[in-house]
């Protein structure tokens, strides 16, 4: 019920009341423009809106569904088709075609898959950079939706511009990288179905934003070229076939890309000075406080020594070096008369 | 007397063992810093750039300082035999002067090594590697030491390749990031001198790039030479304090 999830809650087709504009003409006529309003509303998720790209493609299919739903109305073709006209636009229109026998049809929307594409989460230091990212590939997802020639693409948007994203209908109209700035979303990395099939030895890892040659030449090609800005993004994987988009993934979380800062930032100094310096530096000091105190002590002993011109001979410096024995001095013998004469 | 007689022998030989042992440290400390100043390892451009030479400085100082420990010591031995008072106090003078140089020296050649922190590194390293335009020859000189020493220890960056990552850089500017998220000297590189996988390399696959920062490899000769002139100083000057 691809529609009905996308209708607000309370409103509906239970509620004759809702057109807006004038009486209701017939019992299905507000339906019609019941749809019209809630597509015009909430027309942005899934596949529903997404089988038709732009406005006036979708009011023509609004208002044709809304002939074939007033003609079941007329025919008294019960309630049964109403549902699926509300359950899938595009699936009533078609089926509605099928038993009317008209040629033109609208495209069936792709098929959702649940799996939901993520950075891998292996620890690879250059998963995220600033301008590219790294994707697990998406193996075994789409077997069973694709046929041999299907081309799985990658679809890239920025994070706030992925509910505004409309699937291709073909490959010509797949957005080309250098829209980016001015689309906000862009399609790559286009890759047979085939590589990520079960049987098949699937990349582990997918590079977006490695391509710096087709970015610089601007190749018309689906160009993997690096990210202009780290702003979040997100992705999804699409299978397109030849006539148009076959299946879909569901949106990443949002990827957000490195940012650098600038070097000055970075400062230099130390955090604090190393305990060693002040180590080293204390105990220099201290010993260079004992050694001119040495050497002050022996300066002033010294001094002392040759200003009182004291015969002691026992410093406190002088014995570390030589000692003088204490000889109280002698009286002078009176000489022998002989020893004049010797 | 002969008591005494003998502590004073005792200690003259002490004092001469003590002088002997500052000799043939002072010699060894001019030895030391002559090998020092005279062959500057690889990494001598990269402190050059940091525009701080205190380590050479205090090199210097060193030299000189062993040359005069070796005289004073000798001066000291005459002054002990000799049991000269006016020698020995010229010499405990001389030898204090020699201790304010040699604390002198010690604390620059400490101050310095605690000023190589990773960060100096980094910044240079950023600034300067692979300048496109280099303002002197020293750029070119950071850009092939840092490419030796990323070669030769397996190692990327500073602390790691992220350097490269988390800033912006004068290598950014030539080298867009998608095609060189690091450089790539930083990848595993075969026999050639081509890397192994270039896209391995690339996204970080674990063995196809060096994970590992150079500051190990940086910081470890510089230790070796700041400690040793700074220790050896320090430690003859305890000793002959100590004497």
């Amino acid at each position: 019920m691809l529609l009905s999830a996308s209708l607000p809650a309370g409103q509906g087709w239970q509620r004759p009341n809702q057109s807006g504009t004038g009486s209701p003409r017939a019992p299905g006529a507000w339906w019609a423009q019941g749809i019209r309003r809630e597509l015009g509303l909430g027309g942005g998720s899934g596949g529903a809106s997404g089988v038709l790209q732009d406005g006036s493609q979708r009011w023509d299919g609004l208002s044709r569904a809304g002939q074939h739903i007033q003609q079941h109305q007329d025919d008294a073709m019960e309630l049964p088709w109403a549902l699926l006209a509300l359950a899938g636009m595009g699936a009533a229109a078609d089926l509605a075609v099928q038993n009317r026998g008209s040629p033109r049809s609208l495209p069936t929307p792709p098929a959702r898959l649940p799996y939901v594409p993520r950075v891998p989460p292996v620890a690879l230091l250059g998963k995220v950079t600033a301008s590219t990212f790294a994707l697990e590939g998406p193996r075994c997802v789409f077997d069973g939706h694709a046929d041999a020639s299907d081309a799985v693409w990658l679809a890239v948007a920025f994070a706030n511009a992925s509910a505004a994203f409309r699937n291709p209908l073909s490959r010509a109209d797949v957005p080309p990288y250098k829209q980016l700035p001015t689309a906000r979303s862009y399609m790559t990395l286009e890759t047979a179905a085939a590589a990520y099939s079960c049987s098949a030895p699937s990349p582990p890892v997918l590079r977006v934003g490695g391509d710096t040659a087709c970015r610089d030449q601007g190749r018309q090609d689906p160009c993997n070229g690096p990210l202009p800005s780290p702003g979040p993004y997100r992705v999804k994987f699409l299978l397109m076939g030849c006539r148009g988009p076959k299946a879909e993934t569901r949106w990443s979380e949002p990827i957000l890309l490195r940012r650098a800062v600038s070097p000055s930032t970075i400062d230099p100094a130390p955090a604090r000075r190393g305990s060693a310096v002040l180590v080293i530096a204390s105990i220099l000091a201290s010993l260079g406080a004992v050694l001119a105190t040495a050497v002050l002590g022996a300066l002033g002993a010294k001094v002392w020594g040759s200003l009182c011109h004291q015969n002691l001979g026992a410093d406190a410096f002088i014995r570390r070096s030589y000692r003088t024995h204490h000889i109280p001095p002698a009286l002078p013998q009176p000489l022998p008369p002989g020893d004049i004469f010797r | 007397m002969a008591k005494t007689d003998d502590c004073v022998h005792i200690l003259q030989g002490l004092l001469v063992f003590g002088n002997v042992v500052i000799g043939m440290c002072g010699i060894a400390l001019t030895a030391e810093c002559i090998y020092f100043v005279s062959n500057p390892h690889d990494l001598y451009p990269l402190l050059k750039a940091t525009e701080n030479s205190d380590i050479y400085a205090a090199a210097w100082i060193g030299i000189f300082v062993g040359l005069a420990l070796f005289a004073l010591s000798i001066l000291g031995i005459i002054g002990v035999i000799k049991a000269s008072r006016t020698l020995l106090l010229v010499y405990i003078i001389l030898m204090l002067i020699t201790f304010a140089f040699e604390m002198a020296s010690c604390i620059t050649a400490a101050t310095h090594q605690d000023s190589l922190t990773p960060e100096l590194f980094l910044k240079q390293m950023l600034e300067r590697y692979q300048k496109s335009e280099p303002a002197n020859n020293s750029d070119n000189e950071i850009t092939k030491t840092w490419d030796e020493l990323m070669l030769q220890n397996h190692c990327c960056g500073v602390l790691g390749p992220s350097d490269w990552q988390n800033y912006t850089s004068v290598f950014r500017r030539t080298h867009s990031d998608a095609d060189y998220p690091w450089p790539r000297m930083c990848c595993v590189l075969d026999a050639q001198g081509f890397p192994v996988s270039l896209d391995g390399c690339k996204l970080g696959v674990p063995g196809y790039y060096n994970s590992n920062g150079c500051y190990d490899a940086i910081s470890g000769p510089v230790s070796t030479h700041a400690w040793g002139v700074a220790w050896f100083g320090f430690a003859i000057l305890c000793w002959t304090v100590s004497t």
